[in-house]
C-alpha cells in the first residue's frame, strides 16, 4: 500500500475527514479575512541615504573628501549592492542599496557602524553624517487631500495637523505627514533700504531679538518654609512683542522693530512650492467648482509592516468620514488621492472572481468529460486545495496579493488533475462493483494511481520550486508562485488521497458508468486513423517530425529574428516578431507625470508648465482628479522611492498625480490615456527649454530607474558631459524612444561675491561677518522663535527680503557692516562680484564617475532599443583616439572599469529583463533537470526519459505564435508560463508511456501498444489540458499575468495536440530500435 | 463529440472572460462642461520697457547757508526774540543783549567830550585874548604861539573824544543782533541772563532758499556720477519726489567707509526742510524689463497674478514673480514674456478658462 492508498484506507469511512474539511474551511476563512492584502508583493530593499555637508566646498572637493572616502567605508560591507552618491558644492548625498532581501535593522546597524566608526576620515569641518533609512514600509498607502476654493492651503494646514493628530493613535499607522501647505511663522519683512537709514546692521537687529526672546529658570528659593522657584519669563510671546523691540538707538531716539520691517503673522508670503487640486471632468464636482486649481494639502498615512493595508485604510477613513462632521468645515473638501488599501482589496477581490470563474469553468469541463456526480465531487476538492494554501500563506509569510492569487489561477488546472485522476479511477472500478466491497475497491483505485500521480505531481512541484533561484526584486515579486503552487499541489494530493475517496465512497454508486462511451468510440476511431499511417510509414513519420522541427524552429525565430534580420535591431517589430520585454504595463486607475525644467528656472515657470499639463487633464474626460506639487514631489510612492524622487527640491521640479476613473467603468486603459497625453505633452516641452516632462505609470513589477538606461562612466567631467550629449542625441534617434532625459544638470549663473581681504581688514570688517551679513540679506533667516500656547507646531520667527526689495547682487552697496570702530562700511566697497557658473554635481556609482542617459519606451522591446543603441554606440570615436566601450549586456551583470577610458553600462529595464531571463533559464534548466532526474529514477530508463520530455519543446511552437496571435509581448511572465509548461506537458508523455509499458507487460506488440495507450490515454489527456486551458483562460485579460495565460493556453493546447501524436511516434522508433535483435513486425 | 465539443466550452469561456472584463457598462454621463458666456474685459499687451538700473544711497538735507549767530562782545543776554524754528527776515532782530555797560561807557565818553569841549571853549577865548593883547603886542609871540597849540590840542581833544563817543554808541547796535539772512531759527544755544561771549554761538539759522541733499557715494561708484547730473531725491516726509542735480562731488573719501560726499541741489519746495531724510537714486546703467500695470494683478488661492489669454481667448492664470513697484508699474521678474495679452482689470468673476473678449468687440 503506498501513500495514497494508506491515506484513502484512514480517512475513507472515518468522522476525521469531515473534521479535516472543516478545519480547512476554517483555515481559508481566517486565513483570506486576516492575511495582509496587498496588491503587488513586497520587495523589501533596504536601503538608506547618506549625508554630509561640508560648508563652502567645491564639487570636486566634496568627492574626494566626502564622497571617496565614505564610498569605501561601504564598500566595506557585505550585502551592498550598489552606491549612488551625488557630490554637490558644500554637500554630499549618497545612497546605499544592499542586496535584495537583506535584514532591513541588520544593514542599517552595519551601516551605522561603519560609517560613525570611521567618522575621523572624513574632514573635521564635515558634518556628522545624517543616515537614513529609505524603507518601502514608509511609503504612504493613503492620500487623503483637502482641497478649498474658500480657505488657502495655510489654513488648510492647521486643520490637516488638527486632524493628523485624530490618526496617529490607530494602531497600525506608522508615518503620518501632512504634505504641502504652510505653517504659521511671525514674518520680519525687511526693508534693507530702512535698515540702512537707521542705521543698523542686520547682525545687530537679529541680536536684540535673541536677546528679547529669553526665559528660564533661575533656581530655587526658601522662603516661609517652602521651596519656591525661580523662573525669568522673557519669552516673545505674541506680535506685538516683536514690534517694539528695541533694535538700536539713534541719537536719542529709540527704533524699533516695526520701523526698520513689517512685522506679520502668518504664512510666508512668497512661495518656493505650493500643491493645487483639481477635479477633473469624471468627477461630479467638475462642473460645480468654479475656480480650476484650488489650495490643498495632503495628510499621507503609511502602515506599520505586517499589518493589512486594507484595514488600515478603512480604519483611518472611517476616522476621517467622522472629523468630516465634526471638525472640517464646508468648503473644504476632502478626497481620498491614494488608497492602496482599496487597490488591493479590488485586486484580490477581483481575482477572487476570476478564480470562482476559472473553478466552474473547469467544473463544466469536468461534467461533460466525468458526469456531475464526479464533476462536483472533483469541484469540491478545490476550495479545500486553495483553503489549505492560503492557510499556509497566513502562517508562513506571503500577503494575499495578486501574484499569490494568480498563482492559485495558475494552478487551478493542475491541482483538480489528481482529484480528477483518482476519481476517474475509482469510476472505472465501479463499473464492476460488488456489493460490500465499495470501501475496499475504493482505496484500492486510489492506491493504483498512487504511484503515477505522485510522480507527476512531483514534477509539477519540482518545476515551480525551480523559480525561487530568480534573484533579487523579481524573485521577490514572483516568490508567492514558487511557494503557492508547488504548496497548492501537495495539498491537492493529500486532498485528492483524503476527501475523493470518502466522497465517492459516499455519493457515487455501482455502475454508474460512462454516458459517453460513443464519444470515446469515435475519439479513438479518429485517433487510430490519424496515428495509425505514421507509424507504419517510415517516411510519413520522419516528414512528419522534420516538420515539428521546422516549426520548432520558426516559432523560435518570432522573438529571435529581429535581432538577426537583415533591416537591423532597431525600429518596428517584424511582422510576425514577438517582443522581448520584462513586464508589460498595467491598467491603472492612476499615473504620474513628473515635470523636470532646467535647473535655473524659477518656480513661476515650472508652475506655468504644471498648469499647462492641467488645462490638458481638464479636457480628459477620465480623469477624476489631479493634485499638483510645484517645487516639490508629490506624495512619494514605491516606485519614486526606488528613483530617489524624494530628494528632487527645488523651484525646478514638478509632480502632477492624476487620479483616473476607475478602470472597470472606463472603456480606455490607462496604457492608451498616457500614449494619447505624450504628444500634447511633448507640445508643452518644447515650449520651455530644457524642459522634460515624463508620465509614469505604476509598474506593475519592480521598478526601475528607467526603462532604458545608459551609465557612462568615466574620469573627466567635461568628457563626460560631451559623451551625455552624444548618447542623448543617439537616444532621440532610437525608433520608439521618448521622454529621453539625462543627468547632466543646466548650468546655472552664479555671482562669486570675493572679498579683498586686505581692504576689510584695514576697514575693521570680517570675512564671516561679510558672509553673515550677504546670506541674511539673500535668503532671510531664522531668528528664533515664538512661544504661543497652544500651538502645536514651532512659530518660528523668519527674517524675509520681500522680492521687491531684493538686493541686486552686482551692487552690493546698499549692505552695510558696522566696523570695530562702529562706522558702517558699504559692502560693495571690500568685495568684487564675478560672474560665473554653479559647479555641477559630480555623480557616483559604484566608486566610479558617472552620468545617466535614460529615456523610456512606446511601441517596441527595450532589448531591441538597447541592442540597436548598442550597436550605434559601441566603439563610438571620442576624438584623441579615444574609443566609448559598452558593456552590461551579457547574463552576468558586470561593474563599471574606466581603466581604458569610456564605458557606458547599460541599466534599467534592459538589466533586469536580462537577470530574470537569466534566472529563469536557470530555472528552466533546474527544473528540466529533475524532471530527467525524476523520470531516470522512475523508468530506469534514459532514452525513454528523454522521449518523455521531448514533449516541451512541442509546446515552445504555441507560445510564441500564441502571443503573436494575440499580439502581447512574450514577458517574464509567460516565461513563468513555459517553465510550468515543462510540468504540465511531460504529465502528458507519462502517462501514455505508462499505459504503453502496461500494454506491453500484457503482451501488445509494440505498435498496438503505443496506439492503443494513445487512444485510451487521449481523454484524460484533453480533460487535463482543458482544464488548465480554461482555468488560465480568466488570467488572458490581466496585462501582467497574460503572458503566462497566453503561455499555458496555447503551450498546452499545440503540446497536447502534437504530443498524442509525436510522443507515439518517438516512442514506437524508440522502443523498435530497442528491439532491434528482435525485429517486430513494423511493416506488416 | 467532445472534440468538437471543446471550441464551443472554449468559446464559453473567452467570452466570460471578455465579459468580465468588458462588462463595464455604460461609460458615466459625464457632466457637462457648463456653457460659459463670453466676458468682456479690457486686455494690455505685456511690454517691455527700459528701467534704470540704480544705485541708492540715503542721506540728510542740508542747508548750503548755515549761520551761526554770534555775540561781537561779551555781555549778558537781556532777551531772545526768537524760538526755533521761527522763520525769519533779514535784518528781524533776534536778540537782545544787556545794554547797561555800553551805556555806561557812552555817558563816560560823553563827558569826556563835555570836557574837551570846555577845554577848546577855555582854549579858544585864550587865543583870542592872547592875539589881542599880541596886536597890542602886550605878549610876545612865543607866547601867542603856546596858546594856539593849547587850543588845537584841545580842539583834537574834542575830536577825539567826540571819536571815542562815536565808537562807543556804535557798540550800542551791538547789544541788539539781527539776521543776517532770511532763513529758520534751527537752534538756541543759549538762554536769557547767559553770557555772551564774542565767537559763541547763540543761535544758529539756516537759509531757507538753495538746500542741498547730501548724501555718501561708495568709491567704487563715484566715477559713474558726474556734476549736473539729474537725480531722483525721494523725501520720506514728502510723498513726491524732487529731482536735483549734483552739485559738488567731494573728491576725497573716508578712508575706513570708502565714501565721498556727493551733495545734490535741490528745487524750492516749501515743504522740505533741512534734516529731512531723503533718498537718492542714481542711474547707473538700465536694463530691459518686463512691466505690467499692477491693476492687473489677481489673487488666487493665495498666488499673485495675472490672467493669460491664449489664442482661443481663453485666459490662464499665471503666478508672477513680481519685483521693483512704481506707481503705475510692477516689474515682473518671472512669469511672463513681451507681448503675450492679459486682462488688464480683471476681477473676481473671472475663472481660469474663462472666454474674454475685449469690450466693444461684436458679441458672436
Amino acid at each position: 500500500m503506498n501513500s495514497a492508498g494508506t491515506l484513502a484506507q484512514a480517512f475513507i469511512s472515518s468522522k476525521l475527514t469531515i473534521l479535516f474539511m472543516l478545519s480547512c474551511v476554517l483555515l481559508g476563512v481566517m486565513a483570506v479575512l486576516l492575511t495582509p492584502r496587498e496588491e503587488n508583493p513586497q520587495i523589501i530593499i533596504p536601503g538608506a541615504e547618506i549625508f554630509v555637508s561640508l560648508p563652502g566646498a567645491s564639487a570636486e572637493e566634496v568627492e574626494q573628501l566626502v564622497v571617496n572616502p565614505l564610498e569605501g567605508m561601504i564598500r566595506e560591507i557585505s550585502a551592498v549592492d550598489h552606491t549612488y552618491a551625488v557630490a554637490m558644492n558644500s554637500a554630499a548625498l549618497l545612497s546605499v542599496q544592499f542586496e535584495v532581501g537583506e535584514d532591513k535593522e541588520q544593514s542599517l546597524i552595519k551601516l551605522y557602524d561603519r560609517i560613525l566608526g570611521k567618522r575621523n576620515l572624513l574632514p573635521a569641518d564635515a558634518s556628522t553624517p545624517l543616515i537614513k533609512s529609505v524603507d518601502v514600509d514608509d511609503v504612504p498607502i493613503l492620500a487623503i487631500t483637502l482641497a478649498s476654493e474658500e480657505y488657502d492651503d495655510y489654513a488648510l494646514k492647521r486643520l490637516a495637523d488638527h486632524m493628523m493628530d485624530r490618526l496617529r493613535s490607530l494602531e497600525a499607522v506608522s508615518v503620518v505627514a501632512v504634505k504641502g501647505g504652510r505653517d504659521r511663522e511671525i514674518r520680519v519683512d525687511l526693508d534693507p533700504e530702512r535698515l540702512l537709514a537707521f542705521g543698523i546692521s542686520l547682525g545687530q537687529m537679529q541680536r536684540s531679538l535673541q536677546a528679547a526672546n529669553v526665559a528660564a529658570p533661575i533656581g530655587l528659593q526658601a522662603r516661609q518654609g517652602t521651596v519656591s522657584s525661580l523662573y525669568l519669563d522673557g519669552f516673545l510671546t505674541s506680535i506685538e512683542e516683536v514690534q517694539k523691540i528695541i533694535i538700536g538707538r539713534h541719537q536719542a531716539q529709540v527704533i524699533y522693530m516695526q520701523d526698520v520691517a513689517e512685522i506679520s503673522d502668518g504664512p510666508r508670503k512668497e512661495r518656493d512650492k505650493l500643491s493645487r487640486f483639481s477635479y477633473g471632468p469624471a468627477d461630479p464636482k467638475f462642473a460645480s467648482t468654479r475656480s480650476a486649481e484650488m489650495a490643498a494639502v495632503t495628510i499621507a498615512i503609511a502602515k506599520k509592516p505586517g499589518t493589512n493595508a486594507v484595514v488600515v485604510a478603512n480604519d483611518v477613513l472611517a476616522r476621517i468620514e467622522r472629523m468630516k462632521k465634526n471638525i472640517v468645515p464646508t468648503g473644504v473638501d476632502v478626497v481620498v488621492t491614494r488608497n492602496d488599501g482599496k487597490k488591493a482589496d479590488a485586486a484580490v477581490n477581483n481575482l477572487i472572481e476570476h478564480m470562482g470563474i476559472a473553478v466552474l469553468s473547469v467544473f463544466i469541463v469536468v461534467i461533460f468529460f466525468l458526469g456531475l456526480k464526479e464533476a462536483l465531487i472533483v469541484g469540491i476538492t478545490v476550495p479545500f486545495i486553495l483553503a489549505l494554501t492560503l492557510g499556509a500563506d497566513y502562517l508562513f509569510g506571503p500577503t494575499i496579493n495578486r501574484v499569490t492569487l494568480f498563482a492559485l489561477i495558475l494552478s487551478l488546472g493542475l491541482l483538480v488533475d489528481s482529484a480528477i485522476v483518482v476519481i476517474e479511477n475509482i469510476h472505472r472500478h465501479y463499473k464492476n462493483l460488488k456489493p460490500g466491497e465499495k470501501i475496499n475497491v475504493t482505496v484500492l483505485a486510489t492506491n493504483e494511481i498512487g504511484n503515477p500521480t505522485n510522480l507527476a505531481t512531483l514534477a509539477v512541484m519540482l518545476v515551480f520550486g525551480s523559480l525561487l533561484v530568480i534573484s533579487d526584486m523579481s524573485g521577490q515579486y514572483f516568490f508567492p508562485i514558487a511557494f503557492n503552487v508547488p504548496i497548492a499541489m501537495f495539498a491537492s494530493l493529500i486532498v485528492a488521497y483524503i476527501v475523493t475517496p470518502w466522497a465517492a465512497n459516499r455519493w457515487l454508486h455501482a455502475g454508474e458508468g460512462h454516458e459517453l462511451e460513443n464519444d470515446e468510440d469515435k475519439l479513438h476511431t479518429f485517433y487510430y486513423w490519424l496515428i495509425t499511417p505514421l507509424l507504419d510509414k517510415r517516411r510519413l513519420r520522419y516528414i512528419c517530425m522534420l516538420v515539428v522541427v521546422l516549426l520548432i524552429v520558426l516559432s523560435m525565430l518570432q522573438p529571435a529574428w529581429q535581432f538577426i534580420r537583415p533591416g537591423g535591431v532597431g525600429g518596428p517589430t517584424s511582422v510576425g516578431g514577438v517582443p522581448l520585454v520584462m513586464l508589460p504595463k498595467d491598467n491603472k486607475n492612476t499615473f504620474n507625470v513628473t515635470i523636470d525644467m532646467a535647473e535655473y528656472t524659477p518656480v513661476e515657470v515650472t508652475d506655468q508648465v504644471v498648469r499647462q499639463v492641467g488645462v490638458l487633464l481638464r479636457e480628459n474626460a477620465n480623469v477624476v482628479n489631479y493634485q499638483s506639487w510645484v517645487g516639490q514631489t508629490g506624495v512619494i510612492d514605491f516606485n519614486g522611492l526606488l528613483k530617489g524622487a524624494n530628494n528632487k527640491r527645488g523651484g525646478y521640479v514638478a509632480e502632477v498625480r492624476v487620479n483616473l476613473s476607475d478602470k472597470k467603468t472606463r472603456d480606455i486603459s490607462s496604457i492608451d490615456i498616457v500614449r494619447q497625453l505624450r504628444p500634447q505633452l511633448v507640445e508643452i516641452q518644447q515650449r520651455f527649454a530644457g524642459s522634460v516632462i515624463q508620465l509614469a505609470e505604476d509598474l506593475p513589477g519592480p521598478p526601475v530607474r528607467a526603462t532604458v538606461l545608459a551609465e557612462i562612466y568615466g574620469k573627466d567631467l567635461l568628457k563626460l558631459r560631451e559623451i551625455s550629449a552624444l548618447v542623448t542625441e543617439e537616444f532621440r534617434q532610437t525608433y520608439g524612444m521618448v521622454e529621453v532625459h539625462n543627468s547632466e544638470v543646466a548650468d546655472v549663473r552664479r555671482y562669486n561675491i570675493v572679498v579683498d581681504k586686505e581692504k576689510a581688514a584695514l576697514s575693521g570688517v570680517s570675512v564671516t561677518q561679510i558672509a553673515q551679513a550677504l546670506r541674511g540679506i539673500v535668503d532671510g533667516g531664522d531668528m528664533g522663535r515664538m512661544h504661543i500656547a497652544g500651538e502645536k507646531k514651532t512659530v518660528p520667527i523668519r527674517l524675509y527680503i520681500p522680492h521687491k526689495l531684493q538686493v541686486d547682487p552686482v551692487l552690493l552697496s546698499s549692505i552695510y557692516l558696522t566696523n570695530t570702530q562702529g562706522k558702517r562700511v558699504p559692502l560693495s566697497a571690500l568685495t568684487q562680484v564675478t560672474e560665473t557658473l554653479q559647479d555641477r554635481p559630480i555623480m557616483h556609482k559604484d566608486f566610479e564617475r558617472v552620468t545617466y542617459v535614460g529615456g523610456e519606451l512606446v511601441d517596441t522591446a527595450p532589448a531591441y532599443a538597447v541592442m540597436d543603441l548598442d550597436q550605434r554606440l559601441d566603439n563610438l570615436a571620442l576624438g584623441n583616439g579615444a574609443h566609448l566601450s559598452t558593456a552590461n549586456l551579457r547574463l552576468q551583470s558586470v561593474t563599471a572599469d574606466t581603466i581604458d577610458g569610456y564605458q557606458l553600462l547599460w541599466d534599467g529595464e534592459i538589466r533586469l529583463t536580462l537577470d530574470i531571463f537569466r534566472d529563469m533559464l536557470a530555472a528552466l534548466g533546474l527544473a528540466l533537470v529533475c524532471i530527467y532526474l525524476l523520470l531516470v529514477a522512475y523508468y530506469g530508463s534514459f532514452t525513454l526519459s528523454l522521449v518523455a520530455m521531448s514533449a516541451i519543446p512541442l509546446a515552445l511552437i504555441g507560445v510564441f505564435p500564441g502571443h503573436w496571435l494575440i499580439n502581447e509581448p512574450f514577458t517574464a511572465t509567460s516565461m513563468i508560463g513555459v517553465i510550468a509548461l515543462a510540468g504540465v506537458v511531460v504529465r502528458n508523455s507519462l502517462l501514455i508511456i505508462d499505459f504503453v509499458q502496461d500494454n506491453m507487460k500484457q503482451g501488445l506488440s509494440v505498435r498496438d501498444a503505443v496506439r492503443d495507450a494513445g487512444a485510451i490515454r487521449l481523454r484524460p489527456i484533453l480533460l487535463t489540458a482543458l482544464a488548465i486551458i480554461l482555468g488560465s483562460a480568466v488570467m488572458l485579460s490581466d496585462p501582467v499575468f497574460g503572458g503566462l495565460a497566453i503561455s499555458l493556453i496555447f503551450g498546452t493546447l499545440v503540446s497536447t495536440v502534437l504530443t498524442v501524436v509525436v510522443i507515439p511516434m518517438l516512442l514506437y522508433s524508440n522502443l523498435c530500435r530497442q528491439a532491434k535483435k528482435r525485429p517486430l513486425g513494423e511493416n506488416t | 463529440m467532445i472534440a468538437k465539443k471543446y471550441p464551443a466550452i472554449f468559446l464559453v469561456q473567452i467570452t466570460l472572460s471578455i465579459l468580465l472584463v468588458a462588462c463595464n457598462g455604460e461609460p458615466e454621463q459625464l457632466p457637462a462642461e457648463p456653457q460659459r458666456e463670453v466676458l468682456a474685459f479690457a486686455q494690455s499687451v505685456v511690454q517691455q520697457q527700459t528701467l534704470a538700473v540704480n544705485y541708492a544711497t540715503t542721506g540728510t538735507i542740508v542747508s548750503d547757508q548755515r549761520i551761526d549767530v554770534a555775540s561781537r562782545s561779551s555781555a549778558y543776554i537781556e532777551k531772545i526774540l526768537v524760538r526755533e524754528g521761527d522763520t525769519v527776515v533779514k535784518g528781524q532782530a533776534l536778540i537782545q543783549l544787556d545794554s547797561v555797560d555800553v551805556d555806561a561807557a557812552i555817558q563816560r565818553v560823553q563827558a569826556s567830550v563835555n570836557k574837551a569841549s570846555l577845554a577848546l571853549n577855555d582854549a579858544q577865548t585864550d587865543l583870542q585874548r592872547f592875539d589881542e593883547l599880541f596886536k597890542r603886542g602886550s605878549v610876545s609871540e612865543n607866547k601867542l604861539r603856546k596858546v594856539r597849540l593849547q587850543r588845537d590840542v584841545a580842539q583834537d581833544s574834542l575830536h577825539e573824544a567826540r571819536a571815542v563817543l562815536q565808537s562807543t554808541r556804535s557798540q550800542r547796535q551791538y547789544t541788539q543782533i539781527s539776521s543776517p539772512i532770511a532763513g529758520v531759527v534751527v537752534a538756541r544755544h543759549k538762554r536769557e541772563g547767559d553770557l555772551a561771549a564774542p565767537a559763541m554761538p547763540l543761535l544758529t539759522l539756516e537759509s531757507s532758499s538753495g538746500l542741498l541733499f547730501e548724501t555718501y557715494v561708495s568709491e567704487g561708484n563715484i566715477h559713474q556720477i558726474e556734476q549736473g547730473d539729474k537725480v531722483n531725491v525721494k523725501v520720506d516726509a514728502l510723498a513726491a519726489s524732487l529731482v536735483g542735480t549734483v552739485v559738488r562731488i567731494v573728491p576725497s573719501g573716508d578712508p575706513v567707509t570708502r565714501k565721498a560726499r556727493v551733495k545734490i541741489s535741490l528745487p524750492e519746495h516749501e515743504r522740505i526742510l533741512p534734516g529731512m531724510f531723503g533718498r537718492t537714486s542714481f542711474k547707473l546703467g538700465s536694463r530691459l524689463a518686463v512691466v505690467i500695470a499692477p491693476q492687473s494683478l489677481v489673487t488666487r488661492a493665495g498666488l499673485e497674478g495675472v490672467f493669460v489669454l491664449d489664442e482661443a481667448n481663453r485666459i490662464h492664470f499665471r503666478w508672477l514673480r513680481l519685483g521693483k513697484e512704481n506707481a503705475d508699474e510692477i516689474e515682473v521678474l518671472v512669469g511672463l514674456s513681451m507681448g503675450e495679452r492679459i486682462v488688464l482689470q480683471p476681477d473676481e468673476r473671472l475663472n481660469d478658462g474663462d472666454l474674454t473678449q475685449q469690450p466693444g468687440a461684436v458679441n458672436e
